[in-house]
């Protein structure tokens, strides 16, 4: 929903800083790859990159230069894969050689990545070593600082300001139709929850998983594709049969059983991954990913290797409700079943839970035929729409990048917090929600301290106020609530939307008997053909005189069929 | 200090619960609406009993609510919650069953 125009002023500063204007490196989308050092195969152009080593091994360099060592290993992104080495040979033999120390501190940071599963980055070029194409490296370092904001205090400060200013939020401000949503229709809870999503997490705390069951054809992967990939770096995981457990965390290399390549999940450490149709997952890989989801990484054991790798992961589940769903014999926690055998360990994982058979709500229809026949004209593709999308694109990636590293504190706000926490929990709802295993589930108390946390981070701020609490929990228990109340599935699923409802409720508490279609018009404002679909389903009683009476034995849950 | 935090919690309570509360009180039927209500009432004991105050106590409130407006439910929210000099609060349990249309916060505030 966007209300007026954004503030000139506002515009203005975020056009300056995206250019490069306001004393830094322009705000553009950066990519880090092996991708140019793969291909430098041919040219052996002096390139650099950045990855993860899957495989080492010190050794003589060879026959003849017994005396000198070799760390050979390989890069890989996830994409490409490299062999590299660096040496201690003199320049007759190889270029680069290294000095003891140098090479010493390669081994170590080689060591790091390959445990660790830690980023770096290098320089050099190929050569040919005994008829093989190999990568000489000339610098190589431990890449820590890769997902920095190119933002810089003074332009967070500065836009804060200015928001303040103008009376709006950050948060505010990436909700509209106008930044970031132009190209999808969504609920408000749901916009919040992805932009929650799009936040780094630098530790397991900061983990914040969502799911999302609805219908199908809700635009689930056209969010993916058109809000937070474009935005954010964002993995999307493929259905079952194309996403196997290897593909997830990594696998021993075909030719070398001491390697273990890298998964889509590290590969995605700090950032996050999306998982498409996640029901037609086998139930193993939820197994699998349990431990990843809580503690931010996971440890492989396979031939000669023991590895941890970390994943610090937002992990956003999309998918329909299992194949049996049945609205009205099942609640809607049935609609999480799609998890398996581990569907309770997995929501006790989920910060965020939605059941929805509409993501964009009733009255959306309109909104987003308007978008469809803007996205066929090409509307997004070009002029204006499409530079506004660039700019705020790439505004929001760094300052999401910028605000991700803030750490909001409570101080006082402590003990509302906890009681707020306290008041959720003693709800019925809450209980039969998470609590139907055990008495306490210590998880949603930090997750939700994590998604209080993470508001005051969208706002910019480095401490939380009463208004971040307000948000989560208005969103806390609007997940709580698609999991646990009870709205009559079939008559939405038999076409009756919130609106009629509301009417019906409306009729029903002015009078019993209405004389005629008029008076039931005017009291409440439906249509006839509304007005139609009541009697048709049997909520109103159509009389021979042209009265019509309520039915209070009406039951929605009947679905239309109470007769 | 104290009366900041205090403050702030009532703040918060005013603004986030509040409004929930009312939206979810009036949605029930007269009678049960009444006995939610009358129950808020009676548990602060530093004023009597609501069923004292009148023959027809029910239509009493009825009366008194249409007089004051949301000033009035504001009064029975008040009555069941305690707000702590650390900023901590309870909140009795039939304001809970009335966050919401099923007792727990749906769209209206999202």
């Amino acid at each position: 929903m966007s209300k007026g125009d954004i503030p000139n002023e506002i515009l203005e500063y975020v056009k300056r800083c995206v250019s490069g204007l306001d004393g830094t490196l322009p705000f553009e989308k950066r990519t880090v790859s092996l991708e140019a050092a793969y291909y430098s195969k041919v040219s052996k152009n002096y390139v650099t990159g950045s990855g993860i080593v899957v495989k080492q091994d010190a050794n003589t360099l060879s026959r003849k230069a017994k005396d000198k060592v070799a760390i050979r290993f390989s890069i890989s992104d996830g994409h490409h894969g490299i062999d590299c080495i660096a040496h201690d040979a003199n320049l007759e033999y190889l270029p680069a050689g290294k000095g003891p120390h140098e090479l010493t501190e390669i081994m170590r940071i080689v060591d790091d990545s390959m445990k660790n599963g830690s980023r770096i980055s290098f320089s050099g070029k190929y050569h040919s070593v005994e008829n093989k194409l190999i990568f000489v490296i000339d610098t190589l370092q431990g890449l820590k600082n890769e997902n920095k904001s190119l933002m810089n205090e003074h332009q967070l400060q500065t836009f804060l300001t200015l928001c303040k200013k103008h009376r709006t939020t950050p948060l505010q401000l990436m909700l509209r139709e106008d930044t970031l949503w132009g190209e999808l229709y969504a609920k408000e809870y749901l916009k919040k929850a992805i932009m929650l999503f799009c936040l780094s997490p630098a530790d397991k705390k900061e983990m914040l998983h969502i799911g999302i069951v609805a219908s199908v054809g809700e635009g689930k992967d056209h969010m993916i594709e058109k809000v937070v990939q474009p935005l954010v770096k964002c993995g999307m995981a493929s259905s079952g049969k194309l996403c196997t457990i290897p593909g997830l965390f990594g696998a021993m290399n075909g030719d070398d059983i001491n390697s273990i390549e890298l998964g889509l999940i590290p590969k995605h450490n700090n950032e996050r991954i999306a998982v498409s149709e996640f029901q037609t997952w086998n139930e193993e890989v939820f197994g699998e990913l349990m431990n990843t989801m809580a503690n931010g990484y996971f440890t492989m054991q396979k031939g000669q290797v023991d590895t941890r790798r970390d994943a610090f992961t937002n992990m956003l589940f999309l998918g329909n409700p299992p194949h049996y769903y049945d609205e009205a014999n099942h609640d809607k926690r049935e609609m999480l079943a799609a998890f398996g055998e581990y569907t309770y360990q997995i929501v006790s994982r989920l910060t965020l839970i939605f059941t929805e058979m509409s993501l964009a709500g009733p009255d959306a229809e309109k909104h987003i035929r308007n978008i469809m026949l803007m996205d066929a004209e090409g509307l997004f593709e070009t002029g204006d729409t499409k530079e506004a999308m660039f700019m705020w694109r790439n505004f929001f990636r760094e300052y999401l990048s910028k605000v991700s590293g803030l750490d909001p504190l409570f101080g006082k706000l402590m003990p509302t917090l906890d009681s707020t926490f306290n008041e959720m929990k003693d709800r019925p709802q809450y209980q039969s929600a998470f609590l139907s295993r055990s008495q306490n589930d210590y998880r949603k108390y930090q997750e939700f301290i994590n998604l209080v946390k993470s508001f005051a981070k969208l706002d910019g701020s480095a401490k939380i106020t009463v208004g971040h609490l307000m948000q989560a929990r208005q969103l806390f228990e609007k997940s709580l609530a698609t999991l646990t109340e009870e709205f009559p599935m079939r008559a939405m699923a038999a076409g009756v939307d919130t609106e009629l409802l509301t009417m019906y409720e409306i009729a029903k508490s002015d009078r019993i008997i209405y004389n005629n279609k008029q008076e039931i018009k005017k009291v409440t404002g439906m249509t006839n053909e509304q007005l139609d679909k009541l009697v048709s389903m049997g909520a109103l009683d159509a009389m021979s005189d042209g009265s019509l009476a309520i039915r209070l034995d009406f039951n929605w849950e009947g679905g239309g069929n109470n007769d | 200090m104290t009366e900041d935090i205090q403050g702030m919690t009532w703040y918060y309570l005013r603004r986030s619960y509040f409004p929930q509360f009312m939206a979810g009180v009036m949605r029930l039927e007269w009678p049960e609406r009444f006995i939610i209500l009358q129950e808020l009432y009676n548990h602060d004991e530093s004023d009597p009993p609501w069923e004292i105050r009148s023959n027809d106590p029910m239509a009493d409130m009825m009366h008194w609510i249409g007089k004051k407006g949301s000033d009035a439910y504001f009064k029975f929210f008040i009555k069941g919650t305690k707000v702590n000099a650390d900023g901590s609060f309870t909140i009795h349990p039939n304001i809970s069953k009335c966050l919401g249309r099923f007792g727990i916060g749906t769209d209206e505030l999202l």
